[in-house]
């Protein structure tokens, strides 16, 4: 390291280094780099400290063969050495005859630009004769140069592994490394690291402290391989490649004249390896003129390579490392954002809401504009849009795409049932110029195996759809559709039973003549759970009127079909059969002969027919295991009509009696549901028979058929509390008018 | 609350009846009548009532059903001990005259004969609409 100017080949050459041995690794390595000090010895003598002997280090310390001479004072062989104080130290030890000893003094060597620097331990002894008179000084010294320089490069090595260890960034890292092995060199040394990329093809710019800009910008991404200059092909060759004088070599013929421009003349490249043997990159020594390096070079090329592949090992672990955390955060970001979403998707029973919530859902977070449609009666219906401003929502909310075109990508993809994706606006007429779309996303909703709508993301500006969001965009389509088909089966239903319930009751009374008619209905169970209970009335051909009420055992959409069953065919035979037993007759073999359903078949009933007459109402009744039904008097009593007959559905032909009564002008016939009786109120009694009797007492007097019923209800509200209710009321009142 | 409990006997299977029959706990009873169903002897019924606090229109379906699901089976449905309240219930549907109405669980588990006798004795002899009732 410490190479003399203008001694090339020789110079500080550690022993066994002559015949010029291969290095065996790293212990040569370090020999080479410390290099091996020697003592350096002359003997002056007289009061001008005259150079009477010396060894070749002595010389060679000095400055080399100019300053070889002997029989010349010290002074005028190295006039640098008054300045510094040395002469007069000689002087000392010449006219006291006491030794001076020195450890690790700097002395400056050589004068102009061939000075250096160097560090010695020395002694200056007397020199005597025989008589003990000091003759002459003797200069014994080692130079420890090399050992300062060795100590400094342990410490600038040390600091290097140490922010390896911190993990500082590695550019910081690669150029501090660049920065002291050019400071640590004697001569101008210019380094530059260069980085390989994941495939090992190309080299990039890691660290060049001291080339130019345009050099380093050049040379930024050349390739690997044969012949392209010193790094290319040591990066191909894996192998430390020496190109002393760049101006002949025929490696640098595409790069002479940059080299030229940057003023580098030699260029010395040792590839960078991982410890499997893969290029991580190279380090290059350049120098201004033409080079070969010595053992010294090469090893302290060798240990730098080695520090920076650590640098660049450390710093490929660590980016891998955090690529590895981001992934699997997205993943439990993603994660949570679907199960938010699914949770918010799957708390609505309407189906265009829940298409509203996927919309909101998906814009912003997802893309800026997001528009939800659905296929209804072979139409295209938009049904949610989302958009960041309130124009921009109207706008593409007003936007109806087309069913059948197929230059429409919603209708392209509720054809298929595949997703669309593309980096263009959309084709096909929209407000995408207002909008400013550059590209979109359309996925299908589907509901076994048929899209039934579509979910369409929108970009503008940079927004751009990755594979990430796309399959983030899948999911939450699915689960959108499955939430909105769930909803949608669960209004069908409701939708359904409210039908059918309202075909089981009758939307308005008819008009009686003779009598006022008045009904009350309350179902026990919401949405899905219809009533058992039924009424209905109806004229028969000859001017008599039909009427009855009763109770199915059961509730729900078995029950309502039996109901429908009842009714049916009591309005069906009632024209064609004599009398209410006949009716009630048919009803029952209707039911025994109904194959047999996981539902009961069993039905309570009480059927009549009434007559105008001019004194009022004649009645006709059969009661089929149904509570008994009350006649109400003007004078509020009620009365209970023991009509005898089983429930219906057992057996056909079953014993039935008819009743015959006659309401006069205000009296009134009531019929109810066991759903009044068993009416519990608040400490879990039952409303029961006396309450409805006495229920009945508050009406009003010469009550109409609604002053009946309101007087019943209010009670029975009151006692229940307004708590649900168990099981379906309904009560029927026939009030005759005596008109 | 309701409970059926089925327990088989020298004389016949006893399902006794406790709590309130209804819409909600119909289903118990349904179960019960379907596991019955699957024995391949085929002895008589007897629901103990005494334990049974109410019973609505879909109780009475339930009942029913087991009446007739066991008549499929040429086997008999005997009641015993019922509650006043039930009694009315029954007696207004018509029951009382389809399912023959015994005092206790003993009563009913009687002999046919014994068990027609008492049957007999006890509705007053107007017979029964019963087409399981075979010697």
């Amino acid at each position: 390291m410490t190479r003399v100017p203008g001694q090339q080949s020789s110079g500080v050459v550690p022993s066994g280094r002559e015949g010029g041995r291969a290095p065996d690794g790293p212990e040569d390595d370090v020999r080479a780099l410390f290099g091996q000090s020697t003592a350096v010895f002359a003997s002056l003598a007289g009061p001008a400290h005259m150079v009477e002997a010396a060894n070749s280090a002595f010389y060679a310390a000095i400055g080399g063969p100019e300053r070889t001479r002997t029989g010349v004072p010290l002074g005028r062989l190295m006039p640098e050495l008054a300045d510094q104080g040395f002469v007069a130290l000689l002087d000392r030890v010449y006219r006291t005859g006491r030794a001076h000893t020195g450890r690790d003094v700097r002395v400056m060597l050589g004068e102009g630009a061939g000075a250096r620097e160097a560090y010695f331990d020395f002694t200056y002894e007397p020199r005597l004769d025989t008589g003990g008179n000091v003759t002459g000084v003797r200069v014994v010294g080692v130079e420890t140069t090399q050992v300062r320089q060795a100590q400094r490069l342990t410490a600038e090595h040390r600091a290097l592994l140490e922010q390896i260890a911190r993990q500082a960034p590695l550019t910081d890292v690669l150029d501090g490394m660049a920065r002291v092995i050019e400071e640590l060199s004697p001569d101008e040394v210019l380094v530059s690291v260069l980085l390989a990329d994941a495939d090992g093809r190309h080299l990039r710019h890691g660290a060049a402290p001291s080339l130019p800009d345009f050099y380093n910008e050049a040379i930024d991404g050349i390739a690997t391989g044969e012949g392209v200059g010193s790094c290319g092909t040591a990066a191909h060759r894996r192998r430390s490649v020496i190109v002393s004088d760049i101006a002949t070599d025929p490696f640098w013929d595409d790069f002479r004249d940059l080299a030229e421009r940057a003023g580098v003349a030699a260029c010395w490249s040792t590839p960078i390896l991982a410890r499997d043997g893969s290029l991580l990159g190279t380090f290059a020594m350049y120098h201004r003129v033409p080079r070969a390096p010595q053992e010294v070079d090469l090893a302290l090329a060798r240990v730098f390579a080695d520090t920076a592949a650590l640098a660049v090992e450390r710093h490929r672990e660590e980016q891998a490392r955090q690529a590895a955390e981001a992934r699997e955060k997205a993943a439990r970001d993603d994660l949570a954002f679907l199960l938010r979403a699914s949770t918010a998707l799957g708390s609505d029973l309407d189906a265009t809401q829940t298409l509203q919530r996927l919309a909101a859902l998906c814009s912003p977070t997802l893309a800026p504009l997001c528009a939800v449609d659905v296929v209804e009666g072979g139409r295209v219906r938009r049904v949610a849009a989302s958009a960041p401003t309130g124009r921009q929502r109207e706008l593409l909310a007003s936007h109806s795409p087309v069913y059948d075109a197929s230059d429409d990508a919603v209708a392209r993809v509720l054809a298929s049932g595949l997703s669309e994706v593309a980096r263009r606006t959309p084709t096909g007429p929209g407000p995408w110029h207002d909008l400013g779309v550059t590209g979109y996303l359309c996925l299908p909703l589907m509901d076994r195996g048929t899209a039934f709508g579509t979910l369409t993301l929108l970009s503008t500006d940079e927004h751009a759809f990755d594979g990430h969001t796309v399959a983030l965009a899948e999911e939450l389509a699915r689960r959108a559709a499955s939430a909105a088909r769930n909803a949608r089966q669960y209004t069908h239903r409701v939708t359904l039973a409210r039908d059918l319930q309202a075909g089981l009751l009758m939307p308005e009374l008819p008009d009686v003549p003779g009598a006022d008619v008045a009904t009350y209905y309350h179902p026990a169970g919401e949405g899905l759970d219809i009533g058992g209970d039924f009424y209905d009335i109806f004229p028969l051909p000859d001017g008599r009127w039909a009427f009855m009420l009763g109770d199915v055992c059961g509730r729900g959409a078995n029950a309502a079909t039996t109901t429908a069953l009842v009714r049916h065919t009591a309005r069906a035979v009632a024209p064609l059969l004599p009398d209410p037993e006949a009716v009630v007759q048919a009803v029952n073999r209707a039911l025994c002969n109904r194959p047999d359903s996981h539902g009961s078949g069993f039905v309570t009933l009480v059927y009549g027919h009434l007559t105008h007459t001019p004194d009022g109402l004649d009645v006709e009744l059969i009661r089929a295991g149904h509570t008994l039904p009350l006649v109400l008097d003007a004078g509020h009593r009620a009365r209970p009509v023991e009509a005898v007959g089983a429930l219906l559905g057992i057996t056909p032909d079953t014993p039935l009696r008819p009743h015959r009564l006659r309401l006069r002008p205000h009296e009134s016939l009531l019929l109810y549901t066991d759903g009044i009786t068993e009416a519990r109120g608040g400490d879990g009694d039952q409303f029961g028979e006396e309450r409805l009797a006495d229920a009945l007492t508050g009406a009003p007097r010469r009550p109409g058929a609604h002053d009946v019923i309101d007087a019943l209800t209010r009670a029975v509200r009151t006692f229940t509390g307004g708590h649900d209710i168990d099981d379906d009321q309904a009560v029927l009142v026939l009030t005759a008018t005596g008109r | 609350m309701f409970s059926v409990d089925v327990r088989t006997q020298a004389r016949g299977v006893v399902f006794t009846l406790r709590g309130e029959l209804d819409f909600d706990s119909v289903v118990q009873l349904h179960e019960a009548t379907e596991r019955e169903l699957e024995r391949t002897d085929k002895p008589p019924v007897v629901a103990d009532c005494a334990g049974l606090a109410f019973c609505d229109s879909s109780g009475i379906g339930g009942l029913l059903r087991l009446y007739q699901r066991l008549s499929a089976q040429g086997r008999t449905l005997r009641l015993a001990a019922v509650p006043a309240s039930v009694a009315r219930l029954f007696a207004l549907t018509g029951l009382d005259q389809l399912f023959s109405v015994h005092a206790d669980v003993d009563e009913a588990l009687g002999t046919d004969t014994a068990g027609q006798a008492a049957a007999d004795a006890t509705d007053g002899g107007q017979g029964a609409i019963d087409e399981g009732r075979s010697a």
